[in-house]
């Protein structure tokens, strides 16, 4: 680590990170050397903070240059979590709310802190409190991306995913068949990749 | 319609009760009874079970792992028992037996709470059946343009004559449009929801018995295209309304006015959000840094605020239904609305107007 460091220069990295990642639309892997080195910043500032601080009379320059680091870090800190959190919720409903299907992914898996994964699951807690006020017709975990246009679709399976109940019984889904299937039962199918509309 | 049945539970008990009904019978309450006496800690479902009528169909749960069945589990179960009964026309009563762990005593007679519930409702079971068997064509035709039949919901349509589905698509493309979270429409979406489930009972109803001629079956489909159709719209406008809250938690958290305009529901989730967010910043960052630091209600001068609020001032297009009273905008000119005309304004300048429904936004 370099002594000639900008105040703020490693807050700025968190910052394009969350940019890079807006910018590609993708979750990028949780920086946490980059968060720890920040933090390490923070005490250090605040150490030499301190002795400034009790200094009478007004404010001294260097005190309000360094307090204006330590607000500036800790909001670059704050803006890359919930920068983060908000993809992450994102990702949550792209797939219908399937948490499992995010967590046993492990290329996303490895891209989550711990924290991030607790995060998650209480989310995904909430979320299904609040949809057990809603009656049994209306699942509100549904893509919301399409208008139905009809109310069967024809599948291709992609990966197995065994016995589904549909409204015309129950189906076998075995990898490479193809189905004409009504669209509300197997809709989080098609969001979740085992099957694909043809 | 009668289960007959009468709990009493004693505190601290766990205990195996059977709940029997008419599969035609609307079950829907003996749920929502069962799913609020949980959410009011009364009892905890350990396992439950739906029987057609001597042979068990479905178990929900084995009792053993330590969450609660869900409600919403048995309803799906029950749901399911009751579409093979109409298929077989055989047993007529389905059962829901429940093991339960009761927290608190519990002493209640299920006739009578269904009396309760029932009073203001429409469900008698028998004479739905009649209505449906006896005249499928005039169902039928209603049923296939959905948004022209106003269902007799308990609630009050505004003056202009807006059947509830064109209410609904008001109110979501407003929601849609609009930056800060506009009041809850619950009357209108329970109406609507109501109204589906009563079509897809009768389309149920319909779809199996044998009568039905091809070209009913045609209508049918129909019917269920449509009620998909507006599934999307009222989930949309759910979903619209969550993205907001979970955007504002924080802020919704804490602000006593914007509460009004939510669900009860809407309103818990976003405190529980605006928590579970609050604790992963604390987690995350926060229990890391100098104590002096580890605040999230810093009010530091020319940094914006750490809490998200609506930005107001966003543009909306908004079209005038109406003539409407003068507005002021922002540079001090004032401007009035003929019926038909559409602006772009900020949002602040018209949030009145489109509370009052004389504009939308579009």
């Amino acid at each position: 680590m370099s002594e000639a460091r900008q105040y703020g220069e490693l807050a700025t990295q968190l910052i394009m990170e969350s940019r890079r990642s807006t910018q590609t639309d993708t979750l990028l892997k949780y920086n946490d050397a980059l968060i720890r080195s920040i933090i390490r910043e923070q005490r250090d500032l605040e150490k030499s903070a301190e002795p400034l601080a009790l200094i009478d009379g007004p404010p001294a320059p260097s005190l309000i240059v360094i307090e204006t680091a330590i607000n500036r870090n800790k909001r670059c800190l704050l803006a890359y979590h919930v920068h983060r959190t908000d993809r992450l919720r994102d990702m949550y409903w792209s797939v219908g709310g399937a948490l499992p299907h995010i967590l046993s992914n492990p290329e996303v898996r490895n891209k989550l802190s711990p924290h991030e994964v607790d995060f998650l699951r209480e989310y995904h807690a909430s979320v299904m409190h609040y949809r057990s006020d809603f009656s049994d017709e209306l699942d509100i975990m549904a893509s919301v991306a399409q208008p139905p246009k009809d109310l069967h679709a024809l599948v291709r399976v992609v990966r197995d995913c065994g016995w589904i109940q549909t409204e015309s019984g129950n189906i076998n889904f075995e990898k490479g068949q193809r189905f004409m299937v009504r669209r509300s039962d197997i809709e989080h199918l098609i969001v979740q990749g085992y099957l694909e509309e043809v | 319609m009668g289960v007959g049945a009468n709990w009493t539970l004693e505190k601290g008990t766990f205990e195996e009760r059977k709940l029997s009904f008419h599969f035609l019978g609307n079950f829907s309450w003996i749920l929502t009874t069962i799913s609020t006496l949980t959410k009011e800690n009364r009892f905890s479902v350990k396992c439950g079970a739906v029987w057609t009528g001597e042979q068990r169909a479905v178990c929900v749960g084995d009792g053993r792992r330590a969450e609660n069945v869900v409600a919403r589990d048995i309803f799906r179960a029950a749901k399911n028992a009751r579409r093979m009964c109409s298929v077989r026309n055989s047993p007529n009563r389905i059962s829901i037996q429940l093991k339960v762990n009761c927290n608190h005593h519990l002493s209640m007679d299920w006739d009578d709470e269904y009396d309760l519930l029932a009073a203001g409702g429409d469900i008698a079971g028998p004479s739905f059946v009649d209505r449906a068997r006896n005249a499928p064509p005039d169902e039928d035709d209603a049923d296939v343009p959905m948004p022209t039949i106003a269902p007799a919901a308990p609630f009050a349509p505004p003056a202009e004559d807006e059947t509830p589905l064109q209410q609904l698509i008001r109110h979501w493309i407003n929601e849609r449009n609009s930056p800060d979270i506009l009041p809850a429409q619950e009357d209108l979406l329970v109406a609507v929801l109501d109204h589906i489930r009563r079509q897809s009972q009768t389309v149920q109803l319909l779809r199996e018995d044998a009568s039905t001629s091809e070209d009913e079956h045609i209508r049918i489909v129909l019917a269920q295209t449509e009620m998909e159709r507006v599934k999307f719209i009222v989930r949309s406008y759910v979903r619209t309304r969550h993205y907001k809250i979970d955007k504002y938690a924080r802020f919704i958290a804490t602000n006593a006015e914007i509460q009004t305009r939510l669900t009860a529901g809407e309103r818990d989730h976003a405190v529980r959000y605006a928590d579970i967010l609050d604790r992963h910043l604390y987690k995350c960052v926060l229990q890391s840094l100098p104590p002096a630091q580890a605040h999230l209600d810093d009010n530091a001068a020319f940094v914006p605020s750490m809490i998200t609020t609506p930005d107001k001032s966003r543009p909306v297009f908004v079209h005038a239904l109406q003539r409407c009273p003068r507005i002021r905008l922002p540079d001090g000119t004032a401007l009035e609305m003929e019926k038909g005309h559409i602006t772009l304004v900020p949002y602040h300048v018209v949030e009145q107007l489109v509370a009052r429904g004389e504009v939308e936004l579009v």
